[in-house]
Order: structure tokens, then C-alpha cells, then sequence
């Protein structure tokens, strides 16, 4: 199961990084990014089950990035298992500095069952997202610039994932915006399917 | 009380430093010369480790930023990276300008949302030390601090301890330093953050609830003086204690 600690990659979606090439070529950036851009999201935002993910009342509207989470265990940077994952963040801008105000709220990570980790199947799959049970969004992590392969590779030149870690393997940058009161769904061919429940924060 | 978490007779446990300091009290009685424990992280599994950039003004005009009122640079470490006190640390061969970074951490005992400031202190449990290095050549302008500097395995020691907040008492007035082979490379006093441990508090449960076990890294005071291997490194904070770490080559 998830012990340890969860990563995601950021502008790992070829579509995206295209969309934002000029962008990358000014300040404070300079240059496109070299390296996987990766984040962390804290245990607070862990959801299991039909989740309810709570919606701030200053920001009515999340990204709900509908993605794949890998989870490792004793073999270091070695995936053994898979899940649907819904990455919510409050949408921004600005790759500059860490998103973790954007990405670390309560219920802002629901996740499904694992099941087995297939990378080929998972590459040339279809993810599809729908809200209030209308289909808004599909891709395929086959646009991803990094397959887990790649982006393993990469990141075990300086770190390890193992011991119950999970990787993200990438959020498309045109996932939908939901709003409070949407009820949203994840499928995909071959693993658990999600659902989540965006709701008012309660006490706000 | 003085709270280590020690690798003893197959187990991951945590001790307890006998007052005069000359021994480490077992959990079913027994003891335990601190100088021959194998020291692991202070750090409950699955806890949220914080860290701050850019949090002390001196630090800040030693990089060339200018001191700021927005909001503060928090980013986040995976537990890979955490060592023990006297760990050995990988300095890459082309980390020229490797530094350590001497940090007062805050341990949260209680879980906190919404925090005003003047309760935030009784949310903390206690405190330890990290030695948050940077290797400066791996900065990258996305998500920076990034992962490449701040997330490497065995990269950012942290302990020997934590001590009880009631036995440290204000966090804001405790010198900090760092010696790298006997000499002082790095000095200063967590009077000098920008955003306090109240502070800092405040502004994370504002939108996240902080659990007990999770710690936030204050930042670091002035100070930048680059390591070699061999480098014998001891972060030392008023208080608390002395965190030694040592680097070691690495391809």
C-alpha cells in the first residue's frame, strides 16, 4: 500500500509543453525545462473510496487531472502495481516555483484500487473523465513526453521510489475544470474506476 | 526530554536521552551509550516534511533577493532523502558548489487547520535540526528549489533528536551554526526569519491540515561555503544539539 511518499510530474504532456514553448523562452524561465518537473503531494490530500474532495469557497472551480498512479516496493524504481488517480489543484500559471499550495489541499488526491502494472497496455490506453455523467475529457498517456520508464530513469540518478512511493505519471494540460457540486468519474480499460464528490469545504 | 529514533537489535525504535545526557533509555528498560547508537531519522513514516526557501533576510541578500512580503517559498521532501546523525551524504563529483544549510525543524503534535498565530505554537510537539544542502549547479527554473537539488537520496540529515517544545521554549531566540572540520562556516539566530514557527504554522494550516509527525524546516541563515569529499559537517542549534554529517565522492 501507499507508506511513503507520493510524487507527480509536471509539463510531462507533449500537447501542453508544445502550447507553452514561447512561454518557456522567457523569464524567469529561460529555457524549456531539461529535467522532469516534479512535485510532491502530501498525505492530506489522500482520498480511498468514493471520495469527497472539498472546494474552497475563494476558488470554486479545481483542475481535476484524471492520471495514473505507480506504486513501488522493495525493487527500487521498479513499478508493481497501477491505479486511477485524480490529481485536483487549483488551476495556476507560474512553473517557477513548487505548486504546493495549489496541490497539497485536504481530499485533493482521491485514488482507486491497484491493480497489476502493465506498461505497455497503460501507454496505448485511453483515460476518459466524465462529469456529472457526461464524458468531458479522454487521453491517452501515449502523449506523454516521458513514458515511467523514461522518467524512472531519469529521476534514479539522484532519487529512489520504493518502500510503498507512488509517481504520477503525468497531468494533461487541458484537464477540465470542475466546479462545486459535480460529481466526477474516471474509467479506463483496465483498471478500478474512480469517483469523486467536489463539495463547499466544510467551516470555511 | 531528548526523543531519538535509533536502529537497535533489529528494530527500528525510538529512545530516550537520560537527562545527564550520558545514556539512551530503551523502550522495556535497558540502555544504550549514545555514542555507539545508529541514529535514523526522527520521523514518523508517511509525515509531510516541509521546507522553506528563503526565509532569512541575511540569507536573502547574500543570494542577491531582495527581502519580500509575498507569500513564503515552501517546498516539500520525500523521505529518501532524510539520514541520520553521523550519515553519510553522496557529493556528486561535478557539486562544486554543494553547501549545507543548518535549519531548526518544528515537529507538529497536534493536528492543526486553521491555526491563528498566537495558538500555533501549542500545535508543536518539539523541535529537531536538518542540514538541508543545495548543490547550486542543479537549480532549474521550474518548481525551484527543485527536486534535483532538494529531493537527492541521503541529502538532507536530520536529528540527532527532538526535544520538547517546553524544554526549548521560544523558538525565535536560539543561535544556529555549522562547522565544516572544526571551523565555523556558517552562523546566526532564528530571531533573524522572516515568517516565524507561529508563522509558518498559521500560513500552512490556513489551507491544509497539518498532522502530528509532520515537520516544517525553517530555512536557513547566511552563511554559503562549499564542501569536498571527506568533509566532517556538525549543524549545532541552541537547545537542542549537535547534527553531524559527513560527504562522501560519488560519481
Amino acid at each position: 500500500m501507499i507508506a511513503g511518499t507520493i510524487y507527480g510530474v509536471a509539463l510531462n504532456d507533449g500537447d501542453q509543453r508544445a502550447s507553452l514553448a514561447s512561454t518557456f523562452v522567457e523569464p524567469p524561465y529561460l529555457d524549456a525545462p531539461s529535467n522532469p518537473v516534479i512535485y510532491i503531494k502530501t498525505r492530506n490530500c489522500l482520498r480511498f473510496g468514493e471520495a469527497v474532495v472539498p472546494v474552497p469557497p475563494e476558488m470554486p472551480r479545481l483542475t481535476a487531472a484524471a492520471t495514473i498512479a505507480l506504486l513501488f516496493a522493495e525493487n527500487p524504481n521498479v513499478p508493481v502495481a497501477a491505479a486511477l488517480a485524480m490529481d485536483v489543484f487549483v488551476p495556476y500559471e507560474s512553473f517557477y516555483r513548487p505548486p504546493t499550495r495549489e496541490h497539497c489541499r485536504d481530499g485533493f488526491l482521491p485514488i482507486g484500487s491497484f491493480a497489476r502494472y502493465d506498461a505497455v497496455a497503460l501507454r496505448d490506453s485511453v483515460i476518459s473523465t466524465a462529469v456529472d455523467g457526461k464524458i468531458v475529457h479522454r487521453w491517452s498517456p501515449s502523449r506523454l513526453l516521458r513514458q515511467p520508464d523514461d522518467l524512472l530513469r531519469d529521476m534514479s540518478d539522484f532519487m529512489t521510489l520504493a518502500n510503498g512511493d507512488v509517481l504520477l505519471i503525468g497531468i494533461p494540460g487541458d484537464s477540465p475544470l470542475v466546479s462545486t457540486g459535480a460529481t466526477v468519474a474516471v474509467d479506463h480499460p483496465c483498471l478500478p474506476p474512480l469517483v469523486a464528490h467536489f463539495r463547499p469545504e466544510a467551516g470555511a | 526530554m531528548k526523543r531519538a529514533r535509533i536502529f537497535h537489535a533489529g528494530q527500528a525504535i525510538w529512545a530516550t536521552l537520560r537527562a545527564d545526557g550520558n545514556a539512551l533509555l530503551l523502550p522495556h528498560g535497558g540502555t544504550l551509550d549514545p555514542a555507539q547508537a545508529c541514529y535514523l531519522p526522527p520521523v514518523m513514516a508517511g509525515a509531510s516534511i516541509f521546507a522553506l526557501g528563503l526565509n532569512y533576510a541575511d540569507h536573502n541578500r547574500e543570494l542577491g533577493f531582495a527581502a519580500k512580503g509575498q507569500a513564503p517559498l515552501v517546498f516539500l521532501k520525500g523521505h529518501a532523502t532524510l539520514i541520520g546523525h553521523k550519515g553519510a551524504t553522496p557529493r556528486p563529483s561535478d557539486a562544486d558548489q554543494m553547501h549545507p544549510e543548518c535549519e531548526l525543524v518544528a515537529v507538529l503534535g497536534a493536528p492543526a487547520r486553521r491555526v491563528a498565530r498566537a495558538d500555533a505554537l501549542a500545535h508543536v510537539s518539539g523541535y529537531t535540526i536538518a542540514n538541508d544542502y543545495a548543490i547550486r549547479e542543479y537549480l532549474e527554473n521550474y518548481h525551484r528549489p527543485n527536486v534535483r537539488v532538494k529531493n537527492r537520496d541521503a541529502t538532507t540529515p536530520i536529528g540527532p533528536w527532538i526535544v520538547d517544545s517546553a524544554d526549548v521554549g521560544d523558538p525565535q531566540s536560539l543561535a544556529l551554526s555549522t562547522r565544516v572540520n572544526g571551523a565555523e562556516v556558517q552562523r546566526g539566530s532564528t530571531a533573524d526569519m522572516i515568517l516565524d514557527v507561529a508563522g509558518l504554522i498559521e500560513h500552512l494550516s490556513e489551507f491544509m491540515t497539518l498532522m502530528p509527525g509532520d515537520m516544517i524546516l525553517t530555512g536557513t541563515p547566511h552563511g554559503v561555503h562549499f564542501v569536498q569529499p571527506g568533509d566532517e559537517v556538525v549543524c549545532e542549534i541552541d537547545k537542542i544539539g549537535q547534527l553531524a554529517n559527513r560527504l562522501m565522492a560519488t560519481p
